[in-house]
């Protein structure tokens, strides 16, 4: 029994080990992963990992030499910070990364309020970032710039546990688009509990800032079978299927392309207090 | 520490022994191999629709959904397509969108190992993956649409046909 316990023991360890042994050895990875693109993640940067010199850059020396100076983020992708990086010899205060262990540094942002994207543009781009001091210019005694090599982290996406999910993450004006409502996970009153043939969603087709379309006003809902979620049987999901293009084609004048879908659940007979919820929002690719 | 070039020399002798015991196993190949059978052949033929599903490849589990209710009612006939070995081919379609063109001429991207087939419609020639290679007395075939967006690969359809005539 006791070998029995200590090979169960010995399988865990190696199968931890395993699993944790790419995370170590990488420069750079975010948790939790597989990621919602609207939660918190954790990004750590593993100078231990990285290699001074081959981009101008030598922050693993400086920090070895100074293991307690305050290290910086400088990231551009998805995009720039949506409050800046600050300049390179002066980083924002915002960007200070915190020191987790010896080499091992880490920040805690939601990522698309911290980059001002959203999912499908955070999981198609990815982060790229180094880690820098203060002023990424060069130390004195210290070859190359104060800054670690690029690093890129590719972002695996979360399966959708949400009360609204789109299938697939990814997608164009003319894919196939599936919005998957969990009626369970609804948290307005008048809301729960609907009957299969009471889903709708209100929806507006976005062209840019100024052009948008609705297909039907939010009284007139009900009577637009194209507006109507249908019940997936046995659960208590609604789901309707649909390609933007083709949903929109009547409204969209010839050269216009969607680029958001805004939209919203309607029960027959429920009105929003005080006024229409926040919509949803599903984008779209915009591919060259 | 003297033990180990003895150890070694077993190790070796053991190795050979097994490698002479595998090839001995091994046996000879008897006979010629048939001629490589006709890929065009192969795909000659009307095909009918049995399914159509979505892949999405940045799911962390590759999620594959059907959507064959967008072609398959029970009702109309499915999307059939007939390609001829004159290599002109044709589509029928009652129900669903249409992927596939008005019809035109077809070609492999490589008679002998084919991975893609052309269609050349008008003014559009579209590219997609052949599932597998399709033999003359084969039932089965796919054809996927991968899609990508600016380098970044999105979703795949797989469209499956049995073949009908």
């Amino acid at each position: 029994m006791a070998m029995r316990n200590l090979a169960r023991v010995a399988a865990f360890a190696a199968a931890f080990a395993a699993a944790a042994v790419p995370a170590a050895a990488q420069k750079a990875y975010v948790l939790p992963s597989p990621t919602d693109a609207n939660a918190e993640l954790t990004l750590y940067i593993n100078l231990n990992n990285c290699e001074d010199g081959i981009q101008n850059n030598g922050l693993k020396a400086i920090v070895e030499a100074f293991p307690d100076t305050t290290l910086y983020l400088w990231t551009w992708q998805p995009a720039g910070p949506a409050a800046g990086n600050g300049n390179w010899d002066d980083s924002a205060e915002h960007q200070k990364l915190t020191k987790v262990g010896p080499g091992l540094y880490s920040m805690t942002f939601v990522p698309t309020a911290y980059y001002g994207v959203d999912g499908p543009a955070l999981f198609a781009r990815g982060i790229s970032c180094l880690a820098k001091l203060d002023n990424g210019n060069g130390v004195d005694g210290f070859p190359f710039e104060a800054k670690s090599e690029d690093i890129h982290i590719d972002i695996i996406p979360k399966l959708c546990e949400a009360r609204i999910c789109v299938f697939p993450e990814l997608r164009n004006v003319d894919d196939f688009v599936s919005i998957t409502y969990d009626n369970s996970k609804e948290p307005r009153e008048g809301l729960q509990n609907m009957g299969a043939d009471e889903c709708f969603f209100y929806m507006i087709g976005k062209v840019d800032a100024f052009t948008s379309y609705e297909i039907a006003a939010v009284a007139d809902v009900p009577s637009h079978p194209e507006l109507q979620v249908a019940a997936m049987p046995g659960t208590t999901k609604f789901r309707t299927t649909f390609i933007p293009e083709e949903l929109f084609a009547d409204y969209l004048q010839p050269g216009e392309k969607l680029s958001e879908i805004w939209y919203y659940v309607v029960r027959p007979g429920f009105s929003y207090p005080p006024g229409p919820p926040p919509f949803e929002i599903l984008s779209l690719l915009d591919c060259e | 520490m003297q033990r180990t070039p003895i150890a070694l020399r077993t190790l070796f002798a053991c190795a050979v022994l097994a490698a002479g015991w595998m090839t001995g196993c091994k046996p000879e190949p008897e006979g010629e191999l048939g001629e490589s059978f006709d890929k065009v052949k192969g795909l000659t033929g009307t095909w009918q629709l049995t399914s159509f599903t979505q892949q999405d490849l940045n799911s962390p589990v590759k999620e594959v959904r059907d959507l064959s209710s967008f072609y398959i009612d029970g009702n109309v006939t499915p999307l059939q397509l007939t390609f001829n070995e004159d290599r002109s081919y044709s589509i029928a379609l009652e129900r669903g969108r249409n992927y596939f063109g008005e019809g035109g001429t077809w070609a492999f991207d490589d008679e002998a190992f084919p991975s893609y087939i052309h269609l050349f419609s008008g003014e559009d020639t579209l590219v997609y993956d052949l599932g597998a290679m399709v033999r003359e007395f084969d039932q089965d075939m796919s054809i996927e649409y991968r899609r990508d967006c600016n380098g970044t690969a999105t979703v795949i359809y797989t469209f499956s046909f049995t073949r009908i005539n």
